[in-house]
């Protein structure tokens, strides 16, 4: 075997499987744990209405995409055919100049 | 020697057409042109000088070795030849659809799909 | 005796049988392919016993011997990806019966003739062979994408054929080289006889069957049809396309790169290096879309990424867990383009925000495609953990820069695929109209479901099928197969 999982890990891992199946037949089935309540939303000191907290879930990265310079990469990818056959062209270029210097001299 | 010059022209001609032309037409006319300088190249490994026919006929085996043209690069290349009619028209009959949805053949105006 | 190899002749007729069929009537269109490809599954289970017991077997076409005929080998690789491709291809088959709401006989014989392109891949010995059912498979895909013959569908189509013809005549031109400097295309006999070829061709040869490949198997830089592709086709050929379509490529990168060349270290590195280029590319193009299928599209370039990488690294342990991540992805991917695809089914857009607003989705469209997602990143108890924990072990001994790029990547992972999760099938809770699934969509998804979660809680069968699969790059045991 080229890696082992033993015994005692898969022992864990059904033991967790088995109880998250139970917790959800339990959530299942008895009414009083299912179904949604509005409880009172109480963030940052001060109590807020529904209204205010409305994440998008579109949103929700924009921050992490700016620094990630998504924005970038995504404007390179313009849908202009004849720039996608370049990089087809410079990407075989690579391979071939990195093959021959590596594979026959 | 010559065949090869000639075929591998004819490839970098092709890549040059399909990727520096807009237009989708010589687009595909540079596919064509690819293929072209393939099956030359495939064609002119099996050559041999004054090489005959690869048909057995009113010879034994061993002479027939030595003079023939080498078959297998031509069943190559029939091979090849039908592959490329096959995409040509599948190419062509989806620019016919392009042009009436599009209304243009140019490549940078067709652009609708990005990101 | 390989039987999976007739699973060819199986779907090349269904897709004669089904055009013949429809000249008379529409009404029994699908289900000659969909009976196709039980016979397929049935003819893939016939072939394991023979091959986990010899390692691999081989058989001769038309009974010309090798290497002068074409080789049909099946050894653990091979037989492992037709098994899971057939079931797959059943699957998508059965999803399409209500997905594609008129019987086309255009649609099902170019799906079955993709089948077809895909076993022939995976079982030829011969290299000249796997280009012409490359090229089958390649046309009948350019046909589905642009099956829908609207704006979308026909630009992504066109893109798609012309960078794809381009990749397959370099694949061809590669060919030739290795054809001239050995005289022969038997992948057995060419990895006798290229040690003794001297000179630039080689190099040369594998760099332009390299790029013809990789287009295929959608890594950086070749990977700018893939979204197009995956946003034009239908759910179903998306599937396809991403479960099946993409492998057969890397099946053939490794055949070539590990049989045919002997893996030379400077190969393996470069696999490397652009496998993590496309990991992180894929991952952030992923993160910022707005368009559900393109999202899928460029996740599956990230994972093929995390495949290369793993395989790049060189080592048993790196090349078993891409292996066994080929498998995983192929299952993943494909419950999570069907699970979209019963969004997609009533949905007026592909824009993820639109498809809250006019579905409201069930129980189970639901949990399939969080699954999918959960499993996508590597979340124990499914069974991409288990091949993404053997990526993480592997890159450690390697490099262990490699694992904070590959355990960043699963995170950005996670990230969009929670984002279409929530924003798909979460919010808006009440718009929309209810959708009723039928039973034909609904077991696809179920038994995706359950090999995801099966190879999930015993890793074992999983690991064991890694290190089986990995035994068959050995160029050694496959040359003695085949020639003898």
């Amino acid at each position: 075997m080229i890696y082992d999982a033993n015994m005692l890990q898969q022992m864990i891992l059904l033991f967790a499987l088995f109880f998250a199946v139970s917790l959800g037949i339990y959530v299942v089935i008895k009414k009083e744990v299912r179904g949604t309540r509005a409880g009172r939303i109480y963030v940052g000191g001060e109590d807020l209405r529904p209204d205010d907290v409305d994440i998008s879930p579109m949103d929700f990265y924009a921050s992490i995409e700016r620094t990630l310079r998504v924005k970038r990469v995504a404007d390179l990818h313009n849908g202009d055919l004849s720039r996608y056959l370049m990089w087809m062209i410079i990407g075989m270029s690579v391979f071939m100049i990195i093959l021959v210097w590596g594979m026959a001299l | 020697m010559i065949e090869y010059l000639i075929a591998m022209l004819a490839v970098l001609l092709g890549i040059y057409a399909v990727a520096f032309k807009d237009n989708l037409i010589k687009k595909v006319l540079g596919l064509s042109i690819i293929s072209n300088g393939i099956h030359l190249f495939l064609i002119s490994i099996g050559y041999r000088t004054n090489g005959g026919i690869p048909i057995l006929k009113d010879m034994d085996i061993t002479s027939f070795a030595q003079l023939a043209v080498d078959p297998l690069p031509q069943a190559f290349v029939l091979t090849s030849i039908v592959i490329n009619l096959s995409v040509t028209a599948v190419a062509l009959s989806m620019i016919i659809l392009v042009y009436r949805h599009f209304g243009t053949l140019d490549a940078s105006r067709i652009r609708e799909l990005r990101g | 005796m390989i039987y999976g190899f007739y699973a060819v002749g199986v779907f090349l007729a269904s897709a004669f049988l089904t055009g013949l069929v429809s000249i008379k009537s529409d009404r029994y269109v699908p289900h000659i392919p969909i009976a196709a490809s039980l016979v397929a599954v049935l003819l893939t289970i016939m072939t394991l016993p023979d091959v986990f017991f010899w390692g691999a077997v081989k058989m001769q076409m038309e009974e010309w011997i090798a290497p002068i005929g074409i080789s049909i080998v099946a050894d653990t690789l091979s037989v492992t990806l037709a098994l899971v491709t057939t079931v797959i291809a059943f699957l998508i088959l059965l999803f399409s019966y209500r997905y594609i709401n008129r019987n086309s006989a255009k649609y099902y014989s170019l799906l079955s003739l993709m089948f077809a392109g895909v076993l022939g891949i995976l079982y030829t010995g011969d290299i000249f062979n796997m280009f012409v059912f490359f090229e089958v498979l390649s046309v009948s895909s350019y046909g589905l994408v642009a099956f829908y013959r609207n704006r979308v569908s026909l630009e992504a189509g066109i893109k798609y054929l012309i960078m794809g013809s381009v990749a397959t005549s370099m694949l061809l031109l590669g060919i030739a080289m290795l054809y001239g400097v050995t005289g022969t295309v038997n992948m057995a006999d060419l990895a006798l006889k290229l040690p003794f070829v001297g000179g630039m061709v080689p190099a040369v040869a594998l760099a332009l069957i390299m790029t013809g490949i990789a287009l295929k198997a959608g890594i950086f830089p070749f990977h700018a049809w893939i979204a197009d592709a995956y946003e034009g086709a239908p759910s179903p050929v998306s599937a396809a396309l991403s479960g099946i379509g993409i492998k057969a490529g890397v099946y053939a990168m490794l055949r070539v790169v590990f049989i045919v060349f002997n893996a030379p270290t400077i190969v393996l590195d470069m696999l490397l290096v652009f496998g993590v280029a496309s990991m992180l590319i894929g991952a952030l193009l992923a993160l910022g879309q707005d368009n559900l299928k393109r999202m899928l599209a460029y996740s599956s370039v990230s994972q093929m990424g995390y495949i290369f990488m793993a395989i790049g690294l060189g080592t048993a342990l790196g090349t078993a867990a891409g292996l066994l991540h080929i498998v995983n992805h192929m299952i993943i991917k494909s419950l999570l383009f069907l699970s979209a695809g019963t969004v997609l089914w009533k949905a007026k857009s592909t824009n993820m925000k639109e498809i809250a607003n006019t579905v409201r989705t069930t129980p189970l469209m639901t949990y399939s495609f969080l699954f999918g997602v959960l499993a996508l990143a590597g979340i124990p108890l499914f069974n991409g953990f288990v091949s993404k924990w053997l990526i993480y072990v592997a890159s450690f001994e390697k490099m262990p820069l490699l694992t904070v790029i590959a355990l960043v990547t699963s995170a950005i992972t996670l990230a969009y695929g929670l984002k279409a999760f929530y924003a798909v099938f979460l919010s808006n809770e009440k718009a929309g109209s209810k959708v009723v699934l039928p039973l034909s969509m609904k077991i696809p998804l179920v038994v995706l479901i359950a090999i995801i979660i099966l190879l999930g809680v015993i890793p074992q069968i999983g690991i064991w099928l890694a290190e089986m699969m990995s035994g068959s790059l050995n160029p050694s045991l496959y040359t003695g197969v085949v020639l003898g």
